[in-house]
């Protein structure tokens, strides 16, 4: 049996970025690995390799599994810096600042497997980056209203509710969402590498609607400022001063959820209806269309002046619950769950297990679970639903490896 | 040498023990697997209907290993370290271990994985549909037996005979003896 040895390049290589993602300098690695500082400066350029003991040792020290030291993949830069640089200098407390730098270091990661996936498949993502927008002469507050229509228009999405954002951003413009659990006052990250594009983080135990609300927010900050990080983190009991970046990214969410001309239309259809005027009710079937939170659409349909000014508070005053609300008023409960990878990485994984480029346990490792849910996903993935005539459902076992001219008729 | 996902396979039969005793042809074999592996197979989904049918349960390995059907090793040479390290830039840990192991003692290998097998050299190679096979011919498993054990593989491991498998036709019609 012939066995490649060790390129000291890809190893090389893979030392240093591992290395600065945990924060060590040569020397502390070359203490851990009880070698000379020199010995690590010129593992790191190449010109030697390691010892299987301590590649063996190293691995055990950092808890990741040997082939993730020596396989050859990209490689991207850690986040850690930029976003610890984004997050707010006062106000966090030490978990939150632990779950930036975790949440960081998580996002590297994933960037670094969609980035093989697509080299092992042969297919990079397409990006549909517009340039950054800039605010020409209006006042910052309403440039961030004006850049919610303008990107509207540039996607061709009209005015209507966009509770499946993040498919959009992800198949049309080409950025790559996470979800990932993180501390509750985190509510998401945006980050920018030059190979990757734009990445964002939700906070996976956050209400699907604030995700989708952070979504947006995070999406301003790549339109807007691309080349910086942004770490969102919730006001909290007492709110802090919030930056005017912040509060722009705020307002474009709100108008690019809720857009205006949509929005009256819709409100003044279910006014139309009531005789006595529109109801919590009405207004909780509305925010399920559009995805938000009910404070959302209620301070946009203030900001409208669709409602009185003060709605809102009115409300959470006298106890207004929106999930308690929600099922009184007969809505089925929201669906909060979500893919913690994007669709497209989750279909470039099986693809790559399907073309023999990935082993079993490395497909498991690339979605994030274990060995018989990566089985179930691939099925899943292999699979295409059908409706026979008489409205039966099936399913049909799909082969990704046969090309569509070979397929035989039914 | 067994690996991880035959391992699976046939811990989730729930006649591991069976199946591993049924020589082949007519060689005795004793299963080994790499200590890695033991620390990669973990756990078995619960299967069955209910809610709870996703849950995992945990495998003793104590218990496996007290059977005697597998034995465990937990040591390697230098030169089969250096071997592992150097496949494990191919495959996963578990498989590289595994492979390392079986061409440096000259044992075969039992998996499944379509990548591990590209580098698998001369090593003899067989799959779960091979031995649970063996077990039905050899073992004169009768087919009520059988399909209990393929139901359960498919239910708790979501383990199912390859589209190209030689054995796929009699793996589903084994599924459908009752």
């Amino acid at each position: 049996m012939q066995i490649e040895p060790l390129n000291p390049k890809i190893l090389g290589q893979r030392l240093q970025i591992e290395r600065k993602a945990r924060g060590l300098t040569q020397q502390q690695l070359a203490n851990l690995l009880r070698v000379a500082r020199t010995t690590i400066v010129a593992v790191e350029k190449g010109e030697r390799t390691l010892q299987p003991e301590e590649i063996a040792r190293l691995a055990q020290a950092w808890e990741i599994s040997i082939s993730d030291l020596v396989r050859e993949r990209p490689a991207v830069e850690p986040l850690a810096p930029q976003l610890r640089a984004a997050a707010p200098s006062s106000g966090l407390s030490k978990n939150d600042v632990v779950g930036v730098n975790q949440t960081a270091e998580t996002l590297r990661q994933l960037g670094e497997n969609y980035l093989e996936l697509e080299s092992l498949v042969g297919r990079p993502m397409t990006q549909n980056y517009p340039p950054p927008y800039s605010l020409d002469a209006m006042p910052p507050l309403e440039a961030a209203g004006d850049i919610a229509v303008r990107d509207r228009r540039r996607l061709d999405l009209g005015n209507a509710p966009l509770p499946h954002l993040r498919a959009v951003l992800e198949n049309d413009v080409g950025l790559r969402i996470f979800l990932l659990p993180m501390p509750s006052r985190l509510a998401g990250m945006f980050a920018f590498d030059v190979r990757l594009g734009g990445l964002i983080a939700l906070n996976a135990s956050h209400p699907v609607e604030r995700r989708l609300w952070t979504l947006a927010h995070e999406y301003y900050h790549f339109l807007c400022d691309r080349y910086r990080a942004d770490v969102y983190v919730l006001p909290g009991v007492s709110p802090r001063r919030t930056s005017e970046s912040e509060r722009m990214a705020d307002i474009f969410a709100a108008h690019f959820l809720m857009p205006t001309a949509g929005l009256k239309r819709r409100f003044y259809e279910l006014k139309a209806a009531r005789v006595d005027g529109v109801m919590p009710g009405d207004l909780l079937h509305l925010k399920r269309q559009y995805g938000v939170s009910f404070q959302a659409l209620t301070l946009r349909l203030e900001e409208l002046k669709l409602v009185r000014s003060g709605t809102w508070n009115m409300l959470n005053k006298s106890g207004f619950r929106e999930r308690e609300a929600e099922a009184m008023a007969g809505l089925p409960p929201r669906d909060e769950s979500e893919p913690r990878l994007p669709q497209r990485y989750l279909e470039l994984a099986v693809e790559a297990y399907d073309r023999i480029e990935l082993t079993e346990g490395q497909l498991a490792k690339m979605l994030g679970c274990d060995v018989i849910e990566a089985r179930r996903m691939v099925r899943e993935l292999s699979r295409e639903w059908v409706v026979s005539d008489e409205g039966t459902t099936g399913n049909l076992e799909i082969p990704l490896d046969l090309p569509l001219a070979e397929m035989a008729e039914a | 040498m067994l690996d991880a996902c035959c391992a699976l396979n046939f811990l989730a039969s729930g006649y591991c023990k069976d199946i591993l005793a049924v020589p082949l042809g007519s060689q005795v074999v004793t299963y080994t697997v790499a200590d890695l592996v033991m620390r990669e197979v973990t756990a078995l989904r619960r299967g069955g209907g209910g809610e709870d049918a996703d849950e995992r349960l945990p495998i003793d390995w104590n218990s496996v290993l007290a059977t005697g059907s597998v034995r465990l090793e937990a040591s390697a040479t230098s030169a089969e370290l250096r071997a592992f390290v150097s496949l494990a830039a191919q495959v996963d840990d578990g498989e590289a271990m595994t492979i390392a192991l079986a061409a440096s003692r000259s044992y075969g290998i039992v998996t499944d994985d379509r990548k591990a097998q590209r580098f698998l050299g001369d090593v003899p190679c067989l799959g779960t549909p091979d031995l649970l096979h063996n077990w039905h011919v050899n073992a004169g498993t009768n087919a009520p037996t059988l399909g209990v054990a393929l139901r359960a593989i498919e239910d708790r491991a979501n383990f199912t005979a390859p589209r190209a498998h030689p054995l796929r036709n009699w793996w589903n019609a084994a599924l459908a003896a009752r």
